[in-house]
């Protein structure tokens, strides 16, 4: 080969990748972005790393993101901080009949889509029947079997058995354009030009960041920024980007934040998460020995100082309660001789309690009637703090009680479908909700949500079976009575607490770091009625009360 | 004279056989080329199926993760939709190999309903710009440098460069991009804490934008090279090392031929041999994107988009990315088969 076609052959294939570049460029033609003015944008971390333009809020991929929200909005919400009550939203009101199996909603008057439309029954009748017509959208799990119009402003909801606790449900339920909608197959279509009924128009969207821009017009007074914006981060960029004042908010957990966050300037940067509602805690699979013994679960429950895996932790998450109901959330419902009460670590109850099952510690395993049972702990690899936790603990059973704990690391991918069906002796696992009492611990060991070994639970890992329980919460299933419910809400914590089917360890989080440089007036007060929050109707209300920082 | 002659009265029955051998050989070749493809489509389409985990785990656990507290029927409803797919394999490969005889990668299941070939385009061009110009950038520097390190070696440059880029090339990469992030991007400031390219700016129609992504690309491109090229130093620096001891390259100092001619047309020439079979592979490898850099730098490539993938056991996704991989290696194989004949004469036909 002479010079010539050497050089003509390099050329050719500069040429090619010049050419497949531009192609790619062409092809990833977004909207485009705009300047917004520093001071009049809110900036929040998107945790999703991997923005795709896909605005089907009913796709059950967790992508929606911050347009389920400022777009797309739902028809009731969850007031975290009034007791896990459901408030309205875009329902006015709502009201069950026929013995708790139909709710009718009400359409809120003067409602308008982004796009002048009105809000109309038919857009909720058309929305409410999108998971029913096609099961693979129904991702949240709406129970209801019927959808029925009404008239002009009321829909109803049909269930098949009394659902007064599945209002909670509900508040999955957006309503979409039907008039945009209805042309689309919402099975493969990502309306990837949104237009709802919220506070916010798409103003921008690439890889990288959403841009949303406030409407003037909004149904519950428009926000007092023009705009708020999500770019996408790593973690650990978006802990420089907060120092750096880029960001306003993150959602997510700091261990050590308030070392190296809020101690730098104590009066820009905020990091004191609040407790969420639930709890991280330890499940045992109760159909086998040791786990199914009270002693061995006592025992266990007071070996450990929560105080310590807390400060271990360093990220604000707090020790739980022993009812697993956080003491703000759910003050109204607390027995009296439970509020605030935190199981202290109590190593010789802790070993009595062991004597009185009739367990001794051999070799580092629990051992009765000869036989002995070693202590293998699994938790899911994929979460960070759960490594420490789970390491905090299972040092103090070795400490305590002389315990070799073998800890298992499992992929997210594994993980839920090794413990809901049942395949595992003791795990790290999220506990309870700020959903309501009933829901905090039906998810967790309600006996109507056990199934056999090996077939994969929604609920109830560790197959709790007792016959009061199930009474119980069959008893707040089917009512709406207020004193009904706290008598059987009482009835729960009792059980909790003795029989310590699960072991409630750190109170959850609501992840809040915040720079405090632009805007001001966050729901941060440890009484603050409102959540600090990325997504949904709460971050609508989080930024309907914030207020330029003084000299921003 | 006679030794001259033979080779050229045996040319004629050789070049006869070498026609009919040479459509054997390549159709040898592009039998190899095409099993190596079969075998790569069935493997995407097995791998990810004998991976254990569900995406519906994977769905539920990272929604936990961002807070969300599900209720026993959402759960339900996430096992019913995301579950493993009820189909038995065969049906599913068969279903399989008739998408991709239509250029359909199918839809994503963790960006549902957004089609796979969608998530690569968007996330493709950025792999392509960064992992292949620091690819090149790296191997054209390490190379050169090399040249010139193993040319006087225990000189003084080589006797700095060759222990630093050993140290550079050991040192974990993840080390130096959360490094450089921390010393460049916040402590001076001179480059952006994330992304890659200014998300302010036009998309693709502006300088501003082009510029922007010089900007955003420039520090996860500088730690690739400073981690990479240190590799092809050390390999070209050896081979020149070997090299200059080679008669060829005594007799042509002899000539009195210039240095740098000496250097760069006798030597590095031979050297440069191994180099660029490794280059052709680092090649085929670029569409697999830069796991760590794109991690660090929230950089929106494939590789980052793979990872996501696998720990939402997205298979299409996989799948798409895995074929795409796969394919390029080939590709980039047999571009290196044939244009190593160009580089080294030897490995030419014989009569040709």
């Amino acid at each position: 080969m002479n010079p010539v076609s050497r050089r003509k052959f390099l050329g050719a294939g500069l040429g090619a990748t010049a050419l497949g570049l531009a192609g790619c460029g062409r092809g990833a033609g977004y909207a485009s972005g705009v300047v917004t003015p520093r001071d009049d944008t809110v900036n929040i971390l998107s945790k999703d790393t991997q923005l795709v333009r896909n605005f089907n809020v009913y796709s059950p991929s967790n992508h929606a993101g911050p347009s389920k929200g400022l777009i797309f909005e739902q028809i009731v919400r969850l007031d975290t901080f009034d007791g896990a009550t459901i408030k309205p939203w875009l329902a006015s009101g709502w009201e069950f009949g026929n013995g708790g199996k139909e709710l009718t909603f009400t359409v809120r008057n003067g409602l308008r889509f982004s796009d002048g439309h009105p809000v109309s029954a038919d857009d909720f009748a058309y929305s409410m029947e999108l998971p029913l017509k096609y099961p693979e959208l129904n991702s949240s799990g709406a129970g209801y079997t019927g959808v029925e119009k009404i008239n002009d402003h009321q829909v109803k909801l049909i269930f098949e058995e009394p659902s007064y606790q599945n209002l909670i449900n509900c508040t999955n339920i957006v309503i979409v354009p039907k008039h945009l909608w209805h042309r689309h197959d919402p099975r493969s279509w990502t309306a990837p030009d949104p237009v709802g009924t919220g506070p916010s128009l798409l103003a921008g969207f690439s890889s990288q960041q959403y841009l949303f821009r406030s409407r003037k017009q909004y149904w519950a007074g428009s926000l007092p920024m023009s705009y708020v914006r999500f770019p996408t981060a790593s973690e650990d960029s978006a802990k420089l980007m907060m120092i750096d004042g880029q960001l306003d908010l993150s959602t997510i957990a700091w261990p050590g934040g308030q070392e190296h966050y809020v101690d730098r300037d104590p009066s820009t940067f905020f990091y004191a998460p609040r407790p969420s509602g639930g709890s991280e805690g330890i499940v045992f699979n109760l159909t086998k020995p040791p786990w199914n013994d009270v002693h061995v679960r006592r025992a266990l429950s007071m070996a450990i100082d929560r105080g310590v895996v807390s400060t271990v932790l360093a990220d604000g998450q707090q020790p739980m309660t022993v009812t697993n109901l956080d003491d703000d959330i759910y003050r109204d419902w607390l027995l009296d001789d439970y509020a605030g009460k935190v199981q202290p670590l109590d190593v010789r109850g802790a070993r009595r309690e062991l004597q009185r099952g009739g367990w001794s510690v051999e070799a580092g395993k629990l051992v009765k009637d000869g036989t002995s049972y070693p202590v293998n702990f699994r938790f899911i690899t994929d979460y960070p703090a759960w490594h420490i936790e789970t390491a905090v603990i299972a040092d103090q059973w070795q400490r305590y009680l002389g315990l070799n704990v073998n800890l298992i690391a499992q992929p997210a991918a594994t993980y839920n479908g090794k413990v809901n069906s049942g395949d595992f002796d003791v795990a790290y696992w999220f506990c309870g909700n700020a959903n309501g009492v009933y829901q905090a611990y039906y998810s967790l060991i309600d006996p109507s949500l056990k199934v056999p070994i090996g077939k994969v639970a929604t609920g109830n890992p560790g197959r709790w079976d007792d016959h009061r329980t199930k009474t119980l919460m069959a008893r707040m299933r089917g009512t709406e009575d207020r004193a009904t419910l706290l008598r059987a809400a009482h009835g729960m914590q009792r059980i909790v607490v003795e029989q310590v089917p699960f072991i409630p360890v750190l109170s959850g989080g609501i992840w809040n770091a915040i720079n405090r440089t632009y805007w001001g007036n966050w729901p941060i007060g440890e009484h603050a009625p409102l959540k600090v929050a990325d997504t949904t109707a709460d971050l609508v209300l989080m930024l309907q009360n914030l207020r330029k920082a003084e000299g921003s | 004279m006679t030794s001259q002659a033979l080779p050229g009265a045996a040319s004629r029955p050789r070049r006869s056989r070498s026609g009919t051998s040479g459509w054997v050989f390549l159709g040898r070749r592009i039998g190899f080329y095409v099993v190596a493809a079969w075998s790569a489509i069935t493997l995407n389409f097995l791998i990810p199926r004998l991976m254990p985990g569900s995406p519906a785990d994977a769905v539920i656990a990272a929604l936990q993760q961002k807070g969300a507290q599900l209720t026993p029927q959402t759960i339900a409803s996430i096992q019913k939709i995301f579950g493993q797919p009820d189909a038995n394999l065969l049906q599913q490969y068969g279903d399989y190999l008739v998408q991709l005889a239509h250029f359909d990668l199918g839809v994503s299941t963790s960006s549902y309903p957004s089609p796979v070939s969608d998530l690569i385009g968007q996330a493709l061009p950025w792999t392509l710009l960064l992992v292949g110009t620091t690819t090149v950038l790296a191997f054209l520097i390490g190379t050169t440098v090399g040249v010139v390190c193993g040319w006087r070696p225990g000189s003084r440059l080589d006797s700095v460069l060759s222990p630093l880029s050993t140290f550079m090339a050991a040192v974990p990469y993840f080390w130096v991009a959360l490094f450089a992030l921390w010393l460049f991007g916040f402590e001076l400031g001179w480059f952006p804490l994330a992304g890659g390219y200014d998300p302010n700016t036009v998309f693709a129609a502006s300088p501003g934008f082009w510029a922007s992504t010089l900007k955003y690309g420039f520090l996860p491109a500088f730690t690739i090279v400073v981690s990479a090229s240190g590799g092809w130093l050390l390999g070209m620096r050896n081979m020149t090392v070997t090299t200059t001891a080679e008669d060829y390259v005594l007799l042509a100092r002899a000539k009195g031929l210039s240095s740098r001619r000496v250097v760069f047309f006798y030597a590095a020439r031979n050297a440069v041999l191994p180099q660029f079979t490794s280059f052709a592979l680092a090649i085929g490898s670029i569409l697999g994107g830069a796991l760590l850099t794109e991690t660090v730098f929230t950089y929106p490539g494939v590789g980052y988009l793979m990872y996501h993938a696998v720990s939402n056991r997205d298979f299409p996704v996989m799948q798409g990315i895995l074929l795409m991989t796969t394919l390029a290696v080939l590709v980039a194989n047999f571009i290196a088969d044939s244009v190593y004949v160009l580089l080294d004469p030897r490995t030419r036909e014989q009569g040709e």
